[in-house]
């Protein structure tokens, strides 16, 4: 079967080469197996929070040009300033146009979320009821936090939340206090409500007559000058419905807070891509996994002509051009082996760390970064990888399957994502060596 | 190999399977895919006590399969466990699921007589009654029943068949041969244009799902071993693609057997195909018939079976392959009937509320058809959207030119 592109790999990075890739006109597939690692992520994209050497960034535009000259290695430096920015601004008005509105600080600082741990978190840019907190944090306007636990609710746990958001030094003239609400619907319930999920909750107030009665109860325990902040327990299927609805009813500035996945944010925003994808005439392979390819040698470089997969293992997958956005290890992009890490579909050449005892810090929640997270697909400056030392010409590798960055101590996950993807179609549609 | 057996190993607990569950998004009770499959293996390994009735709310639609990032079986592992640990009880709902899942017995019993057995079922007395006392919804029409089988009206043709230089083998299933014999005579019309000739197999049995749905495995088991024979057969004698019309007979012969049943198809597995697949490749390799144009617009439902053999990609090429017809790719979700499920009165609601979404998106498409490749998504549709819902080789053959 045949594509102009071909895209493996359905989380942020490969939806973004994939409505950019049908923006431009071409025959496109995404191969998907199973859903994305966006289940559990904040539904916030993060951009730049820290340099490689730690230190904290408050506007990354304002330092991008240092940043690229200290660290040539890493994927925002290969994309350049002005393709970073025009992709997020992409982003923003594509994932607006779905429904759900993405804002991020007028002047280009980076903002504070509130973490389910009740610790802040810096990211660039978020969904409407997320409280964007000042990175410079003496200058918050906050008066009033209220932290709700939902009853019988075990993935998010209100008390730990008050009790380190009490930590932090500019909160100590503030209030913070939790307050335990019910939602009716769990008293019907033939199931102990502690076995539901937020997905399930989410379910439940679906229904017109429990947000009525949920928003009542919400009344009773904040004001206005509040922030409420509410696990993320809304949005089955309907994006932002149900919380317009409910500050609509209570008139209460909401801080949606994720909970143990799934992650309501997170599918809130897969959910608005793959919609957008397939209405925009894009090919989903849903749950199907790319098994091998078979690339042929031309001019000194590797062109990959097809991909095989568990459900096309006689009929090969052609494309003019291949985007790899395969993830890392929770989505099967990388496969760690006892002394090596591998990329199981086309053994692509990665910056492997020799000593397996220096992978990762001694403690878990090192502050410093951990190695095996920059361990990624070595690629030249147009992103493509390498095949033992060989350039392959027409496949590109985008977002967590990259080398030299760290997504989660940089917090630039969703930023590289979002921007390698973008690019790397630029490059694609640029490749004047490979007919379309 | 019984990859049910220990693919729970896998599973990360992560609960995306739950969020994709049509079940458990219509019936809070429903304890999701996760709770039933892969967290529930484990605890019925310890003791059976931990079998929850509440599996028996499952569809089957597979559609947690399709989402899991791990590639756990989680609803095989749900199947299997109904088929070992469900108990049967003696009562009139289990004559009802007896009925509705003897497709062969009461399709046998019901086309000589099609006219009048349709007459009856569809009798608002009747209903009520088989509501009130086996417990099929009133709200339902029982599906109607064809005067004389499609087998039978093959039998003057297959000498023809004969003549056509390539020939393929097809596995007809219940609803072609009791329901819709149409549809095969269509698929006929369709290969013959394409100078191919159609065989059947020797003998035929249900594919089983029913059967499987309904908790009746070694049924099911024993259909397996006869059809798997009986396909090994025509692959020696013949050394033909077994070609099927329904996304799920096709998906039960060669996933549910070795999955669910623990039957093993390994000989024949890679010759059977879904019948769009096998038609776009024809096409690709230059054998596409001659079609003239169908100047309309049609909804394309994607069956939760289909979604999980990964071959929806496959009818919605064909569709787009067809001049001037206008496709619509819906989003792809459930029906809410899942074969049997749907005509149960304690299921009707549930039914009703999966499917929800999907009839009002038909209902506002101004469509002319809607495509879909299962019978039972097609009742479904039809019975609550009223818009005329056919296969795609039923609109393949309007658009041949002989």
């Amino acid at each position: 079967m045949k594509f102009d592109s071909i895209i493996i790999g359905g989380g942020i990075a490969g939806y973004t080469a994939g409505l950019r890739c049908l923006e431009a006109g071409l025959k496109t597939a995404i191969i998907s197996n199973g859903q994305s690692a966006l289940h559990f992520s904040s539904g916030s994209i993060d951009l730049l929070s820290h340099t490689p050497t730690g230190k904290i960034i408050r506007n990354p535009e304002a330092v991008f040009e240092k940043f690229a000259r200290e660290f040539p290695d890493h994927p925002y430096s290969k994309v350049g300033k002005e393709i970073l920015f025009e992709s997020l601004d992409w982003y923003k008005k594509i994932l607006s146009s779905a429904g759900i509105p993405l804002t991020h600080q007028e002047n280009g600082d980076n903002h504070f979320r509130i973490t389910p741990l009740g610790t802040l978190k810096s990211t660039w840019m978020s969904q409407p009821y997320i409280y964007q907190l000042p990175v410079r944090l003496e200058e918050h306007k906050v008066q009033r936090i209220i932290v709700v636990q939902i009853d019988n609710f075990r993935d998010f746990n209100s008390k730990m939340v008050t009790d380190n958001l009490n930590q932090i030094p500019e909160f100590k003239d503030i209030k913070i206090k939790n307050a335990s609400v019910s939602i009716d619907g769990f008293s019907g319930l033939k199931r102990n409500p502690c076995e539901l999920r937020s997905i399930d909750i989410a379910r439940i107030l679906s229904d017109e007559h429990e947000v009525r009665s949920f928003a009542d109860k919400l009344k009773k325990i904040a004001s206005p000058d509040d922030i409420l902040i509410l696990p993320a327990v809304t949005g089955n299927g309907d994006g932002l419905a149900v919380l317009n609805k409910l500050h609509e009813l209570t008139g209460l500035t909401i801080h949606e807070v994720p909970t143990m996945p799934p992650s309501l944010l997170g599918i809130r925003l897969e959910e608005a891509m793959s919609r957008l994808f397939i209405n925009n005439g894009g090919s989903l392979l849903k749950g199907d996994q790319v098994t091998k390819g078979e690339m042929a040698e031309e001019g000194g470089t590797l062109h990959l002509k097809s991909i095989y997969t568990r459900n096309f293992k006689e009929m090969p997958l052609t494309a003019a051009n291949f985007i790899l956005a395969s993830g890392s290890f929770f989505s099967k992009g990388f496969k760690a082996h006892y002394n090596q890490i591998k990329e199981p579909v086309f053994d692509l050449d990665l910056s492997n760390i020799e000593d397996r005892k220096s992978w990762h810090q001694e403690q878990f929640f090192s502050q410093k970064s951990h190695p095996f997270l920059s361990i990624g697909i070595k690629t030249n400056a147009t992103f493509n990888p390498m095949h033992k030392g060989v350039v392959v010409n027409n496949l590109f590798c985008t977002g967590s399957s990259l080398a030299g960055y760290d997504p989660i101590a940089q917090g630039c996950g969703s930023g590289v994502a979002i921007s390698t993807g973008y690019y790397s179609v630029n490059q694609m549609l640029n490749n004047s060596g490979v007919n379309r | 190999m019984n990859i049910a057996q220990n693919s729970f190993e896998k599973c990360i607990k992560c609960t995306i399977c739950t969020v994709y569950c049509p079940v458990a998004k219509a019936n809070p009770n429903y304890p999701g895919p996760k709770e039933c499959g892969p967290d529930g293996a484990r605890l019925r390994i310890k003791s059976l006590d931990y079998y929850d009735q509440a599996l028996k709310l499952c569809t089957n639609c597979k559609r947690c399969e399709t989402a899991c990032p791990s590639n756990v079986n989680v609803g095989d592992i749900i199947a299997v466990a109904r088929g070992k640990f469900e108990k049967k009880v003696i009562n009139p709902k289990l004559m009802r699921d007896f009925i509705l899942s003897q497709t062969d017995l009461f399709g046998t019993l019901s086309t000589p007589f099609a006219p009048i057995v349709n007459k009856i079922t569809d009798s608002q007395i009747i209903k009520t009654v088989m509501h009130k006392t086996i417990g099929i919804d009133k709200h339902k029409a029982l599906p109607k029943y064809s005067l004389g089988t499609f087998r039978n009206w093959f039998k003057k043709n297959a000498p023809d068949q004969e003549q056509y230089p390539r020939q393929v083998s097809y596995f007809h299933g219940c609803y072609v041969n009791y329901n819709d014999p149409d549809l095969g005579k269509d698929l006929l019309k369709v290969l013959n244009a394409m100078n191919i000739g159609l065989k059947l197999l020797n003998k035929e049995k249900c594919c089983g799902v029913p059967l499987i749905a309904n908790g009746f495995h070694d049924k099911a088991r024993k259909n397996a071993r006869f059809n798997v024979k009986n396909m090994t057969e025509a692959v020696e004698k013949f050394n033909t693609p077994i070609l099927s019309t329904s996304s799920t007979c096709s998906f039960t012969l060669k996933q549910e057997y070795p999955h669910v049943l623990d039957v093993d198809n390994s000989q024949v597995v890679d010759k059977i195909e879904y019948i769009t697949s096998f038609l776009l490749r024809e096409f690709m390799n230059g054998n596409a018939p001659k079609l003239k144009e169908i100047n309309k617009t049609i909804v394309y439902h994607t069956p939760c079976h289909l979604e999980r053999s990964g071959l929806a990609i496959f009818t919605i090429e064909l569709l787009r392959a067809i001049p001037g017809l206008k496709v619509i790719v819906l989003e792809s979700e459930c029906c809410g009937l899942a074969g049997t499920y749907g005509f149960k009165k304690e299921n009707y609601d549930v039914s009703m509320k999966i499917g929800k979404h999907l009839f009002e998106t038909i209902k506002n498409s101004d469509a002319d058809y809607a495509i879909t490749d299962c019978e039972t998504c097609k009742w479904q549709i039809e019975e609550n959207t009223h818009l005329k819902t056919i296969h795609p080789i039923n609109l393949l053959a309007q658009g041949l030119t002989v």
